[in-house]
């Protein structure tokens, strides 16, 4: 049977970078190794799964620099066999103490889950980027980058900014994949129309909308366009990513599911949950979480028992669900367009597992059933995709985001914008500095300067922690950190121009902000290689 | 206007930054003799920002704050196209200067979404208890 249309699945893996070296027990670095357990690990499992059965995954995944740099860092990665030691002791202790059968079966799951993180990384020695990296040679995922530090690029007002959050990206890749990345993943999808003379200039083909860039062209979001330089413009469709992104709408809220808040950590005795929060004061999760959603106005209190055997039924249900609805949107598109439609979903990639706990499980039986009962969509990677239709029509997008109100009233707004007279004065100070001293033989202490200046503005630029200041969460975290990187970055540059580098002060920044091994301070430069 | 937030990084700068299709979001900030000029009533406290379209010579927009008000929401010109902004001072004796000169933008037409809009970013990097 020919296809009915296509579908592309396309998951964005990113996390700002919370690198601590030298500290234990930091609360931003255990949102890395809950991701990697969570999410990283189980996507990892099932395109092995999948692969095991002579099935293509086909998916796509935006890797982040910054979550890229983190996989690949060594202290992170002891500090990960750590955590995931820790928990599997606590799911050992927890075994001899409860008694309740359907606590167990979970227990059961978790011990799972843990004991594959532990297998997994082993497997890969360790490194995560790598296994991503296999698969992407043996074609069955296609990887693409995001901007350098996931800054939201339409919020940058000088374009030197822009260029090098891409540049530093494409080099980032490129030094990681050995070839160039032909995607390039928008941070929330945040799009102005100027961005598509950067993103075609940094040697990208192909970038990711929101459905609403598109809303005026006739064909919807449903079949690519080319922008007027000749970009090529994927749309996120609405319909099917309401299914799994809505938290009200979406399976991802079905009351069988995993409750996310209610987790062991705030439950347990203090003194007896103590050895495995590490330091620090008050009560924090630790991933296990016996409950389940229950009902939507349910409170933590009155949730009940998480049972993996009914959440597993419920996947297969929606599993279904999501196939059918699919299979009737492409006929519905093609009855009104006379074309077969591609039907693009792109996520956050921490959704899956992290969030939705039983995400990955969806996504991998989605693949399979689509595979084994020979379903007539097609399951297409972005780049085969394009490689496959010939030429779009040209259409100019309209701004827009995925974020709240289409635009990018979450990342500027009256919480957060006080933080921008900050970013924006040190990245003109970089940009003056690189302009100053791109054509100069310099010393290699003042090249090391520049530098770890120009990794430290790319650093503060990061949406993350707007975001996190909007929605009141380590707020103060996200304050610091931006403190921090222009702090960093302006005394770097003072110290360059007043000729006075304090070289212990330059390796202690260097230790600690040490992404992007191989930036060179030049790509701020106002007349840049661009 | 904004909540008060000491920065510590400084140089003149008048930015435009486009919140949403109805919202442009501008930031200022003087340098160091300017600065002195609003602080010893050199200048008077009121300024006034007028936006331009590129390709006009009168302003579409203006708007009066004073200087130490330096981060605004006001509305987006409601032709598409690309604009800039100038901040204008007067002296004691009324005569007026031009401060700063900002970046262009392309303004956007459309309208923001409903806020129940379905968009990618509702589940939160970490939710709250």
């Amino acid at each position: 049977m020919s296809s009915k249309g296509s579908l592309m699945f396309v998951l964005h893996a990113h996390l700002p970078y919370v690198y601590h070296p030298g500290d234990i027990d930091i609360v931003e670095e255990s949102w890395f190794f809950e991701a990697v357990v969570e999410t990283y690990i189980p996507i990892i499992s099932f395109i092995e799964n999948l692969s095991r059965d002579g099935l293509h995954p086909s998916i796509a995944i935006s890797l982040s620099p910054t979550l890229s740099a983190m996989l690949e860092n060594k202290e992170l990665e002891r500090k990960l066999s750590d955590y995931v030691a820790k928990r599997l002791k606590l799911i050992s202790k927890e075994k001899e103490n409860v008694t309740n059968p359907v606590i167990r079966k979970t227990l059961d799951m978790y011990y799972n889950l843990y004991s594959s993180a532990e297998a997994t990384l082993d497997k890969y020695n360790g490194d995560l980027v790598g296994a991503f990296k296999q698969f992407s040679q043996a074609q069955l995922i296609e990887i693409m980058t995001t901007s350098a530090t996931h800054a939201i690029l339409p919020l940058l007002p000088r374009p030197e900014a822009v260029r090098a959050q891409m540049a530093v990206a494409a080099d980032d890749y490129l030094y990681r994949f050995n070839k160039k990345s032909r995607g390039f993943w928008l941070p929330e999808c945040a799009y102005e129309k100027k961005l598509q003379t950067y993103l075609k200039l940094s040697g990208f083909e192909y970038t990711f909308l929101e459905a609403h860039a598109l809303e005026k062209f006739d064909m919807g979001v449903y079949s690519p366009v080319s922008a007027g330089n000749n970009l090529k413009i994927l749309a996120r469709d609405v319909t099917s990513s309401r299914d799994i992104w809505s938290a009200q709408f979406g399976y991802p809220g079905d009351p069988n599911y995993r409750e996310f808040y209610r987790d062991l950590g705030y439950d347990a005795d203090p003194e007896y949950i103590k050895p495995y929060l590490g330091m620090g004061q008050g009560k924090k999760p630790v991933g296990l979480k016996y409950y389940r959603i229950t009902g939507r106005d349910v409170a933590l209190s009155e949730k009940q028992l998480y049972d993996p055997v009914a959440a597993e039924e419920t996947v297969k249900k929606h599993v279904e669900d999501f196939i059918e609805k699919r299979l009737k949107q492409c006929e519905e598109i093609y009855s009104h367009k006379n074309s077969k439609p591609v039907i693009i979903g792109c996520y956050d990639a921490e959704l899956f597992g992290h969030w939705w706990f039983e995400g990955p499980r969806f996504l991998e039986t989605v693949i399979r059933e689509i595979r084994n009962k020979r379903v007539p969509l097609q399951i297409v990677k972005p780049a085969e995709y394009i490689d496959s239709i010939g030429e779009p029509p040209v259409f100019e997008p309209e701004i827009s985001s995925w974020g709240e109100k289409g635009y990018f009233d979450a990342w500027l707004n009256e919480s957060n914008d006080s933080v921008y007279s900050d970013i924006i004065c040190v990245t003109d100070k970089m940009i003056s500095a690189a302009t100053r001293f791109k054509n100069q033989n310099l010393d290699r202490l003042n090249q090391r300067a520049l530098n770890q200046a120009a990794r430290e503005v790319l650093l503060s630029q990061a949406s993350d922690w707007p975001f996190l200041i909007y929605v009141n969460s380590h707020r103060t975290y996200a304050f610091s950190r931006i403190r921090e990187h222009v702090s960093n970055a302006l005394l770097l540059l003072n110290q360059v121009f007043s000729k006075n580098i304090d070289e212990k002060f330059l390796s202690n920044v260097e230790n600690k902000n040490s992404i992007f091994p191989y930036i060179d301070f030049r790509v701020f430069a106002s007349a840049s290689k661009f | 206007m904004s909540e008060k937030n000491v920065n510590i990084c400084s140089g003149e700068k008048l930015v435009l930054l486009i919140k949403n299709p109805e919202t442009l979001f501008v930031l200022w900030s003087f340098n160091e003799t300017n600065e002195r000029n609003f602080e010893k009533g050199i200048y008077t406290r009121q300024v006034e920002l007028r936006i331009f379209a590129l390709s006009e010579l009168l302003p579409v927009l203006s708007f009066k704050f004073d200087f130490n008000d330096n981060r605004n929401y006001i509305q987006m010109p409601v032709k598409e196209g690309e604009y800039f902004a100038s901040l204008y001072a007067r002296n004691e004796k009324g005569e007026e200067m031009k401060l700063l000169e900002s970046n262009v933008i392309l303004a956007p037409v459309g309208k923001s979404k409903e806020v129940n809009y379905t968009y990618g970013s509702q589940f939160f990097k970490r939710g709250q208890i």
